[in-house]
């Protein structure tokens, strides 16, 4: 709370600024003299400012500054100016520190007795622009709540107050227009089609282009589908908005970077992510972690190479811009939001607590290695603790009597976790526009704990932008915008250890202390190691600047512009450790293995960016012509050492400055610069016909000399076919409002795909394990193998389009279809004999091919409900795309590696064929030892897993483990994400807007592999923990469960038994998640008058509130693998403001 | 209009500075923080730094996993999966290659080096020394195996898919790298590096494993060469007994042994001639306290082979047979005390002694459990023996009994040091020889001539002096003693069902009995005992006895799954098939074709 008053004091402060500025000048005369015809009354204002240092304040909607009036004032009184000016309205003003406020003249009683019998009649149609009626258009009448609609032929007849009445006539579609109504009578308003959509400028590469006139595949969205969510980052904020704009989240830590993708999986090796611009800025995922989601204002994505080949080299898989918010009025605007939301943990496993039911488990699941792995004597202690839970948890260990035995029923899902951990975000930006100088200033913080319980982890993010246009001449503008962007976050150190792994392998009989209060050794390694075990703090500031010019060469013909960016990241993340003791009897204290420690690690990023382009274009009659030339270079360096030292001389005082024991201090740089040419070339006839032409010849570091440089070409075309005569009857009849269909072709490089250095052979080093003479030397290993001629991959895409909008702009339709080559694919090379003794080098030895669509749904509507208009609008997204490898040596077709033919994220499994219910069975069945698990010695017994010997040779196995023979292993599925979908809901009534938000995924298969304890439970080891689905298991008694006989390492390893893809297990991961629910509301303005305020709106959201899917577990369909931080519901409340 | 000028010529200024500023080498980037090939390997003082990353290649071993001094290992092993059929080329892991990679990536670029010479070689000795270590390590494992010396191109086709070359090849190959590093390897320094000795010792035990291999596979048709081999295993063990190590011995007979295990600093034991120094202030730790009761136990066969005090077999005691584990330490070689859990044995310094569990066949290791006597409780930052005297001594020992050129002598100056120190009554070769020991000649049947006894003796003192040290199933093999894997493993002896005192204190700690509920053998025992019996039971069939309620424990798993040792097959694993798909001249060993 004493954060939120700061920032409201801080808001003061700076509104008080802003006003200041406004009446600067001064001046003693309080007359004017002014003669002129016809000016208007906002030039009669600023002469009153000029010559009186008065300054005028007036609400847009009352006063018509634009009116003319005859000025005739000779050393006139103010009051005899302002007479003038006012003259004919209903209105009135006061004189407040030299500033003239001009505000409605109150009506007293008799004036609104007056106004009600004055009150008129009107009559009259509303059409559209080629005069056909409109019906049920809405019609509010100005400063009411009084709404009417035109009947089925467009008409409409009712009274309205006065003659100063204003209607408000709006269709959806068409621009709202505003009607004076002077006079009883018949009206006829004609309203001109919101060309919104057409006439909207889509942000592409280096400028805008009216969607219109798109030939690329490009789609955007505005801030409005960001707003009102408690949203941690725009990643998770843009996830599942775009189709085929693939956004995955790997966990629910607060400082997790989502991962981005365009159109599908990309390349089998390096990065394939898409390049990320903020106003013409690269950030890559993890950078765009710390921006503020309320600064942006609009997100486009150029999906294939046409739209991105601007980009050249940096963009092979799709380009995100974002832009960030300005000034958009003259009015100053100021607004704050801020909510608060409180986060509960997602779905998990639940656990078996019982200790005799567990122990019982246990000994099953380890027969016949660990025979028993508890022994009589524990199982019933157990027995007799389950029995009477007030017995104690902890008993002697019957056969070492130095140690404890626990038989406790610990949920430690539930012990980790804390019930719920609480977001707070404030902002408030203020902006104005003007003729010189506008502006966008922008604060915000936001703050998360984590759910980890006992934690204390907090995330800290403190962002401030500035934005300023300065208009130097009529044709030059100079710019800034400067981003601060601090970031703090604090927890225990341990959590990067393998805490969540261990939360589930911590056995439930376990328990977090001893009676003598000490830790136990599971409690220490969990608990303890979190509230005790040490903390880190990781901070790091950003300040990045951008100056940038816009010159207006020749007026709407020739522009010059250019940028420079300079970025710079200092982090420092500092951390101790500190093993914390435990007890494993009442005189058994272990020795601890490690000693505490400190370490610091200090980073610096430098980043410059440069951007020069020039842009000419013409319009030639029915010819419009426009060329872009341009260069962009940019530099990046990080340097960063880290130094720790062991032996804390003090646990309270963890510097490396009081630390006495061995230290290791490294240091790591690296670096890598680009350049590249740009042009892009436009033509278009009477914008029916419409090319485009991108190229960009782009150099890298990262390539040897002689291999830097690529250029990469692409050309897209686009019909407007809906322009076309012979077009226009099917127009009619299907009521089409535009249709158009696109094509595009082009090439990029790629080079993400490599890192800084990989083209040179280097040796790493580090210190060694062994101890050589008391001491722990450093050692240098050999380089890894390189091939000669490594160079670009490059990626061309084929993309086909149409974008069609029908019911006067109700529907719109955006179809994509592509298909992306990735060819010269970075690849570790042909599988090499293992004589070779390293991996196979990198080369570019391979292609993919990669097909998909996509498809936007788009329908708005107004209706009446109540006799309010509703308005809503529903967007539905849905994609898919498939990828196969067409080149890959892997002549043998081993099925260890990629070969030709394969389709990524194929599932190579058996066919299950339930369980062995008998002896004879499991006798006289195919001999499956070739598909058992070490661990078990290859072992079956009755109860477990029958697989189908496929070709009937007698046993169960690999074959040779290559496609053309893989013996009993065929394709069982596919774990890619398959058709992507969004539902976006959104509407609006009276001050209400509601706004679902669901989001899924339609086809997915999952095998869980090896060792996810999570998904199999006691079936990975004996040790991790029995889930209640694990319960559902074969017995005799129960020969059809879902789960085999308990069998414990049955799952461990991925590739044995359980671990091999079956299809009994293959589950279905496809998913529908109510991602977003919000609704809010709007105070009517005229309450909001009185305090002066301009807009308050206030909203409930809740985001990932409920999931669909037919896991066989407990698991978050986007968290399959369980061992991660747990992704969390959160509930909010928030409010925004505008003064 | 004058201002619209100077903007021009300043956007002019701008993007030609711009444009400058794109110098042609603005795309080179220089790694600054790692180095190349071509920077590094300029000095001697690069190859020790280089050399210091071979030290994880060769390290200490506390267990005999897998052999038949093991009753049971829960964790499986390789070999143990293998007997009992269940390993295939297909699911078999090993043949990997990356450490004969850095080693050779050194040796192939020592052009630049510049500096003393003798620094140099003892660079690229330790280079070698641990190319014999690699080679070594193959041999045992595969047999004939490709010999490589430089590092392969991706090209490099004739290499890349060559076959295998000869054992002989191979083994002379190493024995060469052996020689050139005892040669040129320094003979001074820590003993946590490599030194001439440790050179001479792996070339001691590798010239022996090759000899007595070569001798007892006739199979190879090698055994002329055998004794080349011997004979030099004979003179580098010779070496190595000149050079001043001493077998450590303060008369304090078992606690000596044990300090070789348990000490947390070895630094002036002269035993040592290669060791893995652990320590608490680098935070360097071993997991020694794991070899007690967790996965494995020890077997009986083990526990038979340690003589009585005065030098006599067990196996020829009146009973011996019969003995319950409380008994079976009475007048045994001091040895076994600190290698298996005696009875009275606790965990901690002063603790209460732990009770044996049948379930592992009774007898838990101890040898590397390390008490800190200040925390009482187990330590891990003991220092491990990797190359240790004792071996020399039983290397030469053997090699020369093999020869036939062992004395009485020899036999002084190795096997009765080692007895002498652990205060076991000397070997006779005269009295060995006379009347060899029946059930070591049972063991090993291909032992014969006129140094039989004796020489089955020399294998029982290697045994017991290198027990749990991981020389056994390595020297079974090369023994081609392989069928000693097939008998299933025992623990300790069960007179009856009943109660049984494990801790020595005369009262009964645990109890064997045939299911719940059927506790008529404990009666007759107070309550207060019979509460604290820690029980176990036959229904469980984690266990059995040999004679159904009496007898030896023995393990269900070798009936369900029998061991069998398929000669010669089973002295080499199998290639993965993939390798063999990759290189089709690639051949299986010698069984698994």
């Amino acid at each position: 709370m004493t954060k939120f008053l700061l920032v409201m004091k801080l808001i003061i402060v700076l509104m008080v600024t802003g006003l200041l500025q406004v009446s600067a000048t001064t001046s003693n005369a309080q007359s004017l003299s002014l003669v002129k015809k016809n000016i208007t009354v906002k030039q009669v204002f600023r002469e009153i400012r000029k010559q009186t240092g008065y300054n005028v304040l007036w609400e847009a909607d009352k006063l018509q500054v634009g009116k003319t009036i005859d000025a005739t004032f000779s050393r006139a009184s103010l009051e005899e100016v302002m007479g003038k000016c006012l003259e004919g309205k209903n209105l009135t003003y006061t004189v407040e520190e030299k500033t003239i406020i001009i505000k409605a003249r109150p009506l007293s009683l008799l004036d609104k007795l007056i106004n009600f019998f004055q009150s008129l009649e009107i009559t009259g149609k509303v059409v559209d622009e080629k005069g056909i009626t409109l019906p049920n258009a809405s019609i509010l009448i100005k400063g009411t709540k009084t709404y009417h609609k035109t009947d089925e032929n467009g008409n409409f007849k009712f009274s309205v107050p006065n003659e100063g009445a204003i209607l408000v006539v709006s269709y959806l579609g068409y621009k709202t227009q505003e009607v004076p109504v002077s006079k009883t009578g018949q009206f006829t308003i004609t309203l001109q089609p919101d060309q919104s959509d057409l006439e909207d400028v889509v942000v592409v590469g280096y400028g805008t282009q009216k969607r219109a006139n798109l030939t690329g595949s490009v789609d955007a969205i505005t801030s409005k589908q960001l707003e009102n969510r408690p949203i941690a980052n725009l990643g998770s904020g843009l996830q599942g908005l775009i189709p085929n704009l693939n956004i995955s989240i790997a966990n629910g830590r607060p400082n997790t970077a989502p991962d981005f993708n365009v159109r599908g999986f990309t390349s089998i090796y390096g990065s394939g992510a898409p390049l990320i611009l903020v106003d013409n800025v690269p950030f890559s995922a993890t950078e765009l972690l710390t921006l503020n989601p309320a600064d942006i204002e609009s997100v486009s994505v150029l999906k294939d190479a046409a739209a991105s080949a601007i980009y050249g080299a940096r963009a092979p898989f799709g380009v995100v811009l974002m832009v960030t918010k300005s000034a958009k009025s003259n009015k100053l605007n100021v607004s704050l939001n801020s909510y608060t939301a409180y986060r509960t943990v997602g779905k998990l496993p639940e656990l078996v607590t019982d200790p005799y039911e567990v122990l019982k488990l246990k000994n099953e699941a380890a027969f016949p290695l660990y025979n028993p792995a508890y022994s009589a004597t524990l199982v019933e202690a157990a027995r007799l603790r389950s029995l009477d839970p007030s017995r104690p948890d902890v008993i002697a260990d019957p056969t070492d009597p130095n140690k404890w035995f626990y038989i406790g029923s610990t949920d430690w899902l539930k012990e980790a976790y804390e019930s719920s951990a609480p977001t707070y975000n404030v902002g408030v930006n203020i902006s104005k526009k003007a003729d010189q100088l506008s502006y966008y200033l922008s604060a915000n913080y936001y703050k998360q704990k984590g759910m980890i319980r006992g934690a204390d982890e907090n995330n800290n993010i403190y962002n401030l932008r500035g934005k300023v246009d300065l208009n130097i001449t009529k044709w030059l503008t100079i710019s800034n915008n400067t981003m601060l962007t601090s970031t703090l976050y604090e927890a225990p150190t341990f959590i990067d250890g393998n805490y969540f792994w261990n939360i589930n392998r911590t056995n439930v009989t376990d328990i977090p202390r001893n009676p003598d209060g000490s830790w136990t050794s599971a409690g220490a390694s969990l608990l303890g190691a979190v509230q005790e075990g040490g903390r880190k703090s990781l901070s790091a500031n950003t300040v990045q600047t951008t100056f940038s010019f816009d010159a207006a060469l020749i007026k709407n013909i020739w522009s010059l512009k250019g940028d420079a960016t300079l970025r710079r990241v200092s982090s420092l993340n500092k951390s101790y450790e500190i093993p914390v003791p435990y007890k494993t009897g009442p005189n058994l204290a272990p020795p601890l293995t490690t000693s505490t420690s400190a370490t610091d690690q200090n980073g610096n990023v430098k980043y410059n960016v440069i951007n020069l382009y020039t842009q000419a274009q013409k319009q030639f009659g029915n010819h419009f012509i426009s060329g872009l030339v341009g260069f962009n270079q940019e530099q990046y360096r990080t340097n960063s050492f880290s130094a720790s030292r062991k032996q804390l001389i003090s646990n309270g005082l963890p510097s490396l400055n009081l630390a006495t024991g061995d230290q290791t201090v490294t240091e790591s740089i690296s670096e890598w610069a680009v350049q590249g040419l740009f042009y892009r070339l436009n033509y278009n006839f009477k914008e029916r016909y419409l090319l485009e032409f991108n190229g960009r010849y782009d150099g890298s570091s990262r390539f040897a000399p002689g291999r830097r440089w690529v250029f990469v070409p692409s050309a897209s075309a686009g019909w407007m076919i809906s322009q076309e005569k012979f077009f226009a009857p099917v127009k009619e009849s299907l009521s089409i409002d535009m249709f158009k269909v696109r094509g595009s072709y082009g090439i990029l490089g790629n080079q993400a795909s490599v890192n800084e250095y990989d083209y040179l052979e280097k040796m790493g080093s580090g210190k060694t394990s062994q101890i050589l003479g008391g001491s722990q030397p450093t050692y240098v290993n050999p380089p890894a193998a390189i091939s000669s001629n490594f160079s670009w991959e490059k990626v061309s895409t084929v993309n086909l389009g149409a974008d069609i909008s029908f019911f006067k702009n109700r529907l719109e339709i955006n179809f994509d279809r592509y298909t992306r080559f990735t060819k010269n694919m970075l690849v570790p090379g042909k599988p090499l004999p293992a004589v070779f003794g390293t991996s196979s080098p990198t080369a570019n030895a391979a292609d993919l091919k990669t097909k998909g669509w996509e498809l936007k749904l788009g329908w708005r509507d107004q209706l009446t409900l109540g006799g309010s208009p509703l308005t809503y609008n529903v967007v539905v997204g849905i994609s898919d795309s498939r990828s196969y490898i067409t080149r890959f040596d892997n002549p043998n077709k081993l099925l260890s590696n990629y070969y030709e033919g394969m389709e990524i994220g194929e599932i190579w499994g058996l066919e299950a064929e339930g369980f062995f219910q008998n002896a004879d069975e499991l006798k006289n069945h195919a001999n499956q030892t070739a598909v058992g698990t070490d661990d078990q010695r290859y072992q079956y017994f009755v109860g477990d897993m029958k697989f189908k010997d496929r070709n009937n040779d007698g046993k169960v196995d690999f074959g040779n483990k290559t496609v053309d023979n893989s013996g009993d292993y065929y394709k069982l599925g596919n774990n890619r994400n398959r058709l992507p979908y969004s539902i976006d809901l959104s509407g609006t009534w009276k001050g209400f807007d509601l706004r679902v938000f669901v989001q899924g995924v339609g086809k997915r298969d999952w095998y869980a592999g090896g060792s996810n304890i999570y998904f199999w439970g006691i079936y990975a080891q004996p040790w991790t923990n029995v889930t209640v689905q694990n319960l559902d298991h074969w017995s005799p008694e129960t020969p059809n469960a879902y789960f085999p006989r308990i069998k414990a390492y049955a799952a461990e390893d991925t590739g044995e038994e359980l671990g091999i893809p079956n299809t009994r297990f293959l589950q279905d991961a496809s998913y529908l998640r109510v991602k977003n629910i919000t609704l809010g509301y709007t105070l009517p303005k005229n309450w909001l008058k009185k305090a002066k305020l301009e807009n308050v709106h206030f909203y409930v959201s809740g985001e990932n509130l409920f999931e669909h899917s037919n896991l066989k577990v407990k698991l978050d369909p986007e968290g399959l693998d369980g061992n991660i931080y747990p992704f969390q519901r959160t509930y909010s409340f928030g409010v925004n403001f505008n003064f | 209009m004058k201002t619209k000028y100077y903007i021009h010529i300043i956007l002019l200024i701008l993007t030609i500075g711009i444009l400058a500023g794109c110098k042609k080498d603005f795309l080179d980037r220089i790694p600054e923080t790692t180095i190349t090939p071509n920077q590094f390997f300029k000095t001697s003082a690069d190859l020790e730094t280089y050399t210091n990353g071979f030290y994880g290649m060769f390290g200490p071993s506390t267990n005999d996993l897998y052999s038949d001094n093991i009753s049971v290992n829960l964790g499986g092993s390789e070999l143990d999966n293998m007997i009992r059929g269940k390993i295939s080329p297909a699911n078999v892991s090993g043949w990997s290659w990356g450490n004969l990679r850095t080693i050779n990536y050194m040796l192939n670029n020592l052009q630049q080096v510049q500096g003393d010479a003798a620094a140099i070689r003892h660079f690229v000795g330790i280079a070698r020394f641990y190319r014999a270590v690699f080679y070594f390590s193959m041999i045992r494992r595969y047999g004939d195996v490709p010999y490589y010396t430089t590092v392969l191109a991706t090209d490099d086709q004739a290499q890349l898919y060559k076959a295998k070359d000869p054992r002989t090849l191979v083994a002379d190959s190493v024995k060469a790298d052996l020689e050139y590093a005892a040669a040129n390897v320094m003979a001074t320094g820590t003993n946590t590096r490599i030194t001439k000795w440790a050179a001479l010792t792996v070339l001691s035990r590798f010239c022996l494993f090759e000899g007595t291999f070569r001798k007892y596979h006739d199979e190879l048709g090698l055994q002329a060469s055998a004794n080349t081999f011997l004979q030099r295993a004979e003179s580098a063990s010779k070496e190595v007994m000149t050079a001043g190590f001493t077998i450590y011995n303060t008369g304090k007979k078992g606690e000596d042994y044990k300090k070789l295990f348990t000490s947390e600093d070895l630094s002036g034991n002269k035993e040592m001639i290669f060791y893995d120094d652990y320590d608490r202030a680098l935070n360097r730790s071993n997991s020694t306290h794991y070899v007690f009761d967790w996965q494995w136990a020890l077997s009986k066969s083990l526990i038979d082979t340690y003589l009585m005090t005065d030098g006599t077999a067990f196996t020829s005691s009146p009973d011996w047979d019969k003995k319950t584990y409380a008994e079976i330490f009475n007048n045994r070689d001091p040895r076994m005390a600190v290698t298996v859990m005696p009875p009275g044995f606790s965990t901690t310094l002063g603790g209460i002694p732990n009770k044996t569990r049948p379930t592992f066949g009774g007898y838990p290791q101890i040898k590397y459990y390390a008490i800190d006597p200040t925390s009482k409780v187990y330590t891990e930052f003991t220092d491990l023996p990797i190359l240790r005297y004792a071996e020399v001594l039983l290397n030469y020992a053997e090699a020369r009994a093999e020869l036939g050129l062992l004395n009485q002598a020899d036999l002084d100056n190795t096997i009765n040091v080692l007895r002498s120190r652990a205060g076991v009554a000397a070997l006779s070769m005269t009295a060995a020889n006379t009347s060899p020991d029946a059930v070591l000649a049972n063991m090993y049947p291909q032992v014969a001539g006129a140094n039989k006894g004796v020489l089955l003796e020399i294998r029982r003192e290697r045994n017991v002096e290198l027990a749990c040290e991981g020389f056994r199933t390595t020297d079974l093999m090369r023994w081609k003693a392989g069928k000693l894997l097939e008998r299933p493993t025992q623990g300790m002896y069960v007179a009856k069902l009943g109660a049984y005192d494990v801790t020595g204190d005369g009262v009964e700690d645990i109890a064997i009995l045939q299911a719940p509920n059927q506790e008529t053998p404990l009666d007759g025992l107070s309550a207060d005992v019979k509460k604290n019996l820690v029980k176990y039971y036959l229904s469980d069939n984690s266990f059995y006895l040999s004679n159904t309620t009496s007898g030896f424990i023995m393990f269900p798993e070798n009936l369900s799954s029998p061991r069998s040792f398929i000669e010669p097959k089973y002295y080499y694993f199998p290639i993965p098939m993939q390798q063999i798909l990759l290189n089709p001249q690639l051949k299986q060993p010698s069984g698994w074709q």
